[in-house]
């Protein structure tokens, strides 16, 4: 067995399930959430990278499930921004109403821009400080923070504790 | 009940471990793997075939000497899709030539720090322009990050006999930054119109003659710098 197919094979067996929650977090969908690990892993271990440890190998996995999922709802948010242009005009709810209608967090969650998503998936979740998700998303410390933010704003009616700080 | 509490309890409606097919993801490694050791730091050329009914079952999924052509796989989603896996080669740059031309290599493409691989979709509809036929993926294989400004979506065209009998649908006048770390890919949409164009009457189409068709996939930068990918072929029926 080839030494690739030895960390993919620890990978998978070992982190395969949190690596599975962390991308259900950010789709929230559980078939989307399985193609998204599987696709990062293909990513990564179909690179002809040397010396690639379980550690890196997860690392690399959950910045391209990041990527992966940030950039293809960009794409698909392109559609969304011009629909309105080609479907008829129908009475629906806003976003905002969903999060007070569905008091649910999954709901809420699906309301966030991915950006946003991932934020509190990185911060709260993941448990990284701002610092660390800010490197992660590739952007400003103060453009997480207002990430976060807007979030909490929109997650603050699901939350009955006093508000948790940002680290 | 904290934030991080309720998504913990969240993530724990994630799909258990046995929604990663590892024996099909590992077959799927294991070529990819042989297509980037093969180009060897050079560019690749990709060729794939359509035949997806008649290949599926064909194709062992380990690391065997037989390239793998096609085979149709269960999603976790449930939805069958196609794993087309290319064959190593050396990419060839190509010009853009119009309907009826001939598309004529132009010897190795310059070296970049971009590489490109295209995966053709199943089953597409024709007969529109926008028709979604495949994805491309560009990584950063260099060690630098990568800025660059390229065309909103690949060109792609579509070749008969000696022929080009599909051209790119009418270019849209933007242009998209990418931003690559190394390491780092992104995903442009391939889209064709998949219709037979007629040379100097371009509004002028009709369905694609049946037979064996080649896909060349060419991706432009602002700077000069262009990714190539094909012939991939495909089979209209």
């Amino acid at each position: 067995m080839a030494s690739w197919e030895r960390v993919f094979t620890d990978l998978a067996e070992n982190r395969g399930q949190a690596l599975l929650r962390y991308a259900y977090l950010l789709t929230g969908e559980a078939a989307e959430a399985a193609d998204l690990v599987q696709e990062a892993l293909l990513r990564a271990f179909g690179r002809t990278t040397r010396g690639l440890t379980v550690e890196s190998a997860e690392a690399y996995v959950r910045r391209a499930i990041l990527t992966i999922h940030i950039d293809g709802r960009r794409r698909s948010g392109r559609w969304t921004r011009v629909r309105h242009l080609v479907a008829g005009r129908h009475d629906v709810s806003g976003p905002e109403t969903a999060v007070v209608d569905g008091a649910d967090l999954r709901t809420a969650l699906a309301t966030l821009s991915p950006r946003q998503r991932a934020c509190v998936v990185l911060h709260y979740y993941e448990d990284l400080s701002v610092a660390q998700v800010a490197d992660v998303l590739g952007c400003a410390p103060g453009a997480v923070k207002r990430h976060l933010s807007d979030a909490r704003a929109r997650l603050e009616p699901l939350l009955s504790d006093s508000r948790e700080g940002l680290r | 009940m904290t934030l991080r509490t309720q998504l913990s309890d969240l993530a724990a409606d994630a799909p258990d471990a046995g929604a990663l097919d590892l024996g099909l993801l590992r077959g799927r490694i294991i070529r990819r793997r042989r297509g980037r050791l093969a180009a060897a730091g050079s560019a690749v050329v990709l060729v794939a075939a359509m035949s997806t009914a008649a290949a599926a079952g064909l194709l062992d999924q380990g690391d065997g000497a037989t390239p793998p052509i096609a085979r149709t796989t269960p999603t976790p989603s449930g939805l069958p899709t196609v794993d087309k896996s290319p064959a190593p080669g050396p990419q060839q740059a190509f010009g853009s030539p119009a309907c009826g031309e001939d598309l004529t290599a132009q010897g190795p493409a310059p070296e970049t720090p971009l590489e490109m691989t295209v995966d053709l979709d199943d089953v597409v509809g024709l007969g529109v322009s926008g028709t979604r036929i495949g994805t491309a993926t560009v990584t950063n294989v260099s060690d630098q990050p990568f800025a660059g400004i390229a065309t909103p979506a690949p060109e792609a065209y579509l070749v008969h006999g000696d022929s080009v009998v599909t051209v790119p649908d009418a270019a849209l006048l933007d242009w998209a930054h990418v931003t690559l770390a190394p390491g780092e890919s992104t995903t442009f949409p391939v889209e064709s119109s998949l219709r037979q164009c007629t040379p100097d009457t371009e509004p002028e189409f009709a369905p694609l003659q049946p037979g064996p068709h080649q896909v060349y996939v060419e991706l432009r930068f602002s700077d000069g710098l262009a990714l190539y990918s094909g012939p991939i072929e495909v089979e209209v029926e």
